[in-house]
């Protein structure tokens, strides 16, 4: 099933969700008179296009901002500026009943399930809420809806009378995806959905949500730091660092010929399942994220990046096309010669003098 | 071969539950020799956990150590006194948790918690643990030792935590570190610099390690031998390599096919079908045959006899790992 990673023709019509130089700051206020002291840039000026049918993968470490754009998209938070389009409609210009209409469209699947379902409800109550909500449909139609749900999902019909603290997470997981497919939604926003799972689990679980991708024809954005699992899972990646996309591209060209030396970074400090790995060719980067209040000037990644040059540090490079992938730094070319991890001729480009950043030996 | 300095043999510990009781460890092997890094994999419940805390003689009521033997050094760690014990917690085998504030308390600086720690667990004054404090923070990369060792928990980030937890843990000069999923929590970039730190610094000092996680890829950077973990029992032992390469329980197999690989694309990640077993009624026979694809007839009553823990082996009735190994 290897078609599916890749995109089927979704390029043509308007994205289903357009994103325009997003932001989210956060006033810091301290002492008695609650003065703004800073400002937490969280999100800053974010642009994301997600095509119907996509799976487009949201990927960073803590603190890059990934949750905030998430709940921002999902309408949880108001944003400081910027537009995100549905469908090619501004959520800004809706009416409220227009948004409530909106958002039977757009659903999300949360990290833990055991505290996105109410756990005094049965699994039968927490599907059927929404269809309560947003339809008209009798008890009865509702009750058999839930019953060909729990279906869609692999559970059997024995589960509608159960609690969600008698359910293993794997099938907590399945309830809360089951909910967010009730109401046939176009989009789901997926909150770093397999990460407290087993890894057993985990597989059952994208496995799953493949299946109901085909079956209800949906697009996912996901949130998460796994990049095995966006490897094996997405159709496309952005790369997020302290606010801001850097790197943007199919997830092909992304983990083949990564061109920021963040994602290659990144890529490369996954642990590999595989003992004959050669890692002594990855990239081990100084220091950590610096705190979203207090963002270095220029590009936010130079103080840490291996190929950073003086000019690195005065200007925060616009996004340049580099061969599919969507990129924003000064240095690609440069950053290349670092050996992107996973591609094919990487081996030939590195020698061990170069894969290491200076100053990273203290 | 080196010397052996952990030898778990026929260990079983048990837990009454109002459901009757749970065996957690049923019966497991397992040795460690001297300087070598041991991985113990598997999924949430499966004993990994248990397993640590048998060695430390950290079972609490209504837990117990039904039977079996832990030899650590030629000694029989279970059923010595707690202060005995005490003295080998610290001193000789000692813990790094997933979390570091366990072993952080918030409202002492990073310099008391050091500083009477190390000289409690090496029996020193406060001056010569100060100065083995500074010493195992510089081992650890930290920049600005003195800094650290003024700060509170609460100012430092996660990663720095974590590597102020392992400094302080390898400062006691232990023989044996059991590292529950210590890097699970930290970001990848961060989780790689630990990792290679604490790398460097066990094999510097030829320590042992026993690293408990369901991270695949973390035990293949870091491990020397591999002992695989299901429903409270060691499916499959043997090196990185064994395990890895000529993969033999059904478990296994499937574990190794159901992780994805950042470093490859990959046709889709196979499925293990249903779910661990209730460890207060586990299934007759082999543990895993409800879910095994080559479950035969005898996979359903009898139970594979226990791997020894010492060279590749594993536990099934079907798949023998000497064949394997030939092919």
């Amino acid at each position: 099933m290897t078609e599916s990673n890749t995109k089927a023709g979704a390029e043509s019509g308007p994205p289903i969700l357009a994103v325009r130089d997003l932001k989210k700051h956060y006033p810091i206020k301290e002492g008695i008179l609650r003065r703004q002291t800073g400002t937490v840039k969280a999100v800053d000026g974010v642009d994301l296009d997600v095509h119907r049918g996509d799976i487009h993968a949201i990927v960073g470490e803590s603190g890059c901002g990934k949750s905030t754009l998430l709940e921002t998209l999902l309408g949880l938070e108001e944003p400081t500026a910027g537009t995100v389009k549905y469908e090619g409609t501004d959520l800004d210009s809706l009416t409220a009943r227009e948004q409530r209409a909106l958002k039977s469209e757009v659903q999300i699947v949360f990290q833990n399930p055991e505290s996105s379902l109410d756990p005094r409800d049965t699994v039968g109550q927490i599907i059927s809420e929404p269809l309560h909500l947003h339809t008209d449909a009798t008890n009865r139609q509702v009750d058999a809806r839930v019953v060909s749900l729990l279906d869609d999902v692999g559970l059997g019909p024995e589960y509608y009378g159960r609690y969600p603290h008698e359910l293993s997470g794997g099938q907590q997981q399945r309830v809360a995806i089951a909910r967010a497919i009730s109401l046939n939604p176009s989009l789901i926003l997926l909150d770093e959905p397999t990460s407290a799972l087993d890894v057993s689990v985990q597989s059952q679980i994208l496995k799953l949500l493949r299946e109901i991708k085909t079956e209800y024809d949906l697009t996912y954005v996901m949130v998460t730091h796994d990049l095995s699992v966006v490897r094996h899972f997405a159709t496309d990646v952005s790369v997020m660092y302290l606010g801001n996309v850097i790197e943007s591209a199919s997830v092909t060209d992304l983990f083949d010929h990564p061109k920021h030396p963040y994602t290659q970074a990144l890529i490369s400090a996954v642990p590999v399942p595989d003992p004959h790995y050669d890692s002594e060719a990855d990239i081990t980067l100084p220091g950590s994220v610096p705190e979203p209040d207090d963002p270095p000037e220029g590009c936010r990644f130079h103080p840490r990046c291996p190929v950073a040059v003086d000019a690195c540090s005065e200007e925060f490079p616009e996004f340049e096309e580099h061969e599919g992938n969507r990129v924003r730094c000064i240095r690609v070319e440069e950053a290349e010669k670092l050996g992107a991890p996973g591609s094919e001729d990487a081996a030939d480009l590195k020698s061990p003098s170069t894969t290491r950043p200076a100053g990273e030996d203290r | 071969m080196s010397e052996k300095l952990v030898e778990i043999s026929d260990l079983k510990t048990t837990f009454e539950t109002n459901s009757g009781t749970v065996e957690a460890l049923r019966g497991i092997n397992l040795t460690i020799d001297e300087g070598e890094r041991v991985g113990l994999v598997g999924e949430s419940g499966s004993g990994k956990s248990v397993t640590a805390r048998s060695i430390l003689q950290l079972i609490d009521s209504p837990g117990e150590i039904a039977g079996g033997t832990i030899s650590f050094d030629g000694r029989d760690l279970v059923g010595l006194s707690s202060r005995e014990m005490q003295r080998v917690r610290g001193r000789d085998i000692t813990m790094i948790f997933q979390d570091p504030s366990m072993s952080l308390d918030p409202v002492y600086s990073i310099r008391n918690q050091m500083v009477e720690a190390i000289g409690h667990n090496r029996n020193i004054g406060d001056q010569r643990a100060e100065e083995i404090a500074v010493e195992y923070l510089e081992l650890v990369d930290m920049p600005n030792p003195e800094r650290v060792l003024s700060s509170y928990p609460h100012e430092l980030s996660g990663g720095m935590k974590q590597r102020v937890s392992i400094a302080m843990t390898l400062g006691f000069n232990p023989d044996l570190v059991i590292a529950d999923e210590p890097t699970t929590a930290l970001d990848v970039t961060v989780q790689k610099k630990v990792l290679e730190i604490f790398k460097d610094v066990v094999e510097r000092e030829d320590l042992s390690v026993l690293w408990i996680t369901h991270n695949l890829g973390v035990v293949a950077e870091f491990c020397d031998r591999i002992a695989v973990i299901y429903a409270g029992e060691i499916v499959e032992y043997g090196t990185v390599y064994d395990i890895f390469d000529r993969p033999t329980h059904p478990y296994t197999r499937e574990l190794l096919r159901t992780i994805p690989n950042v470093q490859r694309a990959q046709e889709e990640l196979r499925v293990i079908e249903g779910t661990v077993p209730n460890m207060a009624d586990p299934p007759d026979g082999c543990t895993f045959h409800p879910r095994c694809p080559d479950a035969e007839a005898r996979c359903e009553t009898t139970r594979p006899e226990s791997v020894d823990g010492d060279h590749h082996e594993a536990a099934c009735l079907v798949h023998d790992t000497q064949t394997n190994d030939r092919e």
